[in-house]
């Protein structure tokens, strides 16, 4: 509770300040953007670090190896950050770069999926 | 990660503007546009250094 009362209030006082620079230094104030989505980010990490210990224990109680859960962890953080990314550069004006990310972002995620693509596969070749 | 670099980072906006105006306003337009990109440099230095620690966060997080 105490840390979304601190990303709300990071986020109404960084817009503010952003509104605020935008007419003289636009690109002060695309920075201060930016500082505000890495603050607010901080700190769902700092809650992220939490839900990961207690995924990775579950796992080890219902003996899921980590093959299968680190593919899924690896696809959340490549969606944390090229969504920051993306939207700061829409921020900017520059769609292009946005989705430039994103589609890199989504190749990047399929890759870090591949092995559980493969184990399902080979389930699949086993049952045949 | 501080939240108070927020506000640093606006100061030297606020900052960089003001004596954007001033130099402009004196007919030193030349002073006017280095003023702006060594502002620009400044809070890119702190931006960049803050955005490095958040992705070595999420990636111990993340086990990459």
């Amino acid at each position: 509770m105490e840390i979304v009362i601190r990303a709300a209030a990071c986020a109404v006082v960084g817009s503010v300040l952003a509104l605020l620079l935008r007419k003289y230094t636009p690109e002060l104030s695309l920075s201060v953007t930016v500082l505000t989505g890495t603050a607010i980010l901080w700190l769902a990490s700092s809650v992220c670090a939490r839900i990961v210990d207690a995924l990775r224990e579950t796992a080890e109680k219902g003996g899921i190896s980590a093959i299968y859960l680190s593919p899924v962890l690896k696809c959340v953080a490549i969606g944390m950050v090229s969504h920051l990314a993306s939207q700061i550069c829409r921020d900017a004006g520059q769609g292009s770069a946005a989705s430039a990310v994103e589609l890199c972002a989504s190749v990047c995620a399929l890759y870090a999926a591949l092995p559980l693509i493969e184990s399902l596969l080979a389930v699949v070749e086993r049952l045949l | 990660m501080d939240v108070d670099l927020i506000f640093r980072i606006a100061a030297v906006g606020i900052l960089v503007a003001v004596l954007n105006i001033l130099l402009t306003r004196s007919g030193r337009e030349d002073q006017a546009l280095l003023t702006s990109i060594a502002g620009l440099v400044v809070v890119l230095f702190i931006v960049v250094q803050e955005i490095s620690e958040l992705f070595e966060l999420i990636r111990d997080l993340f086990g990459f």
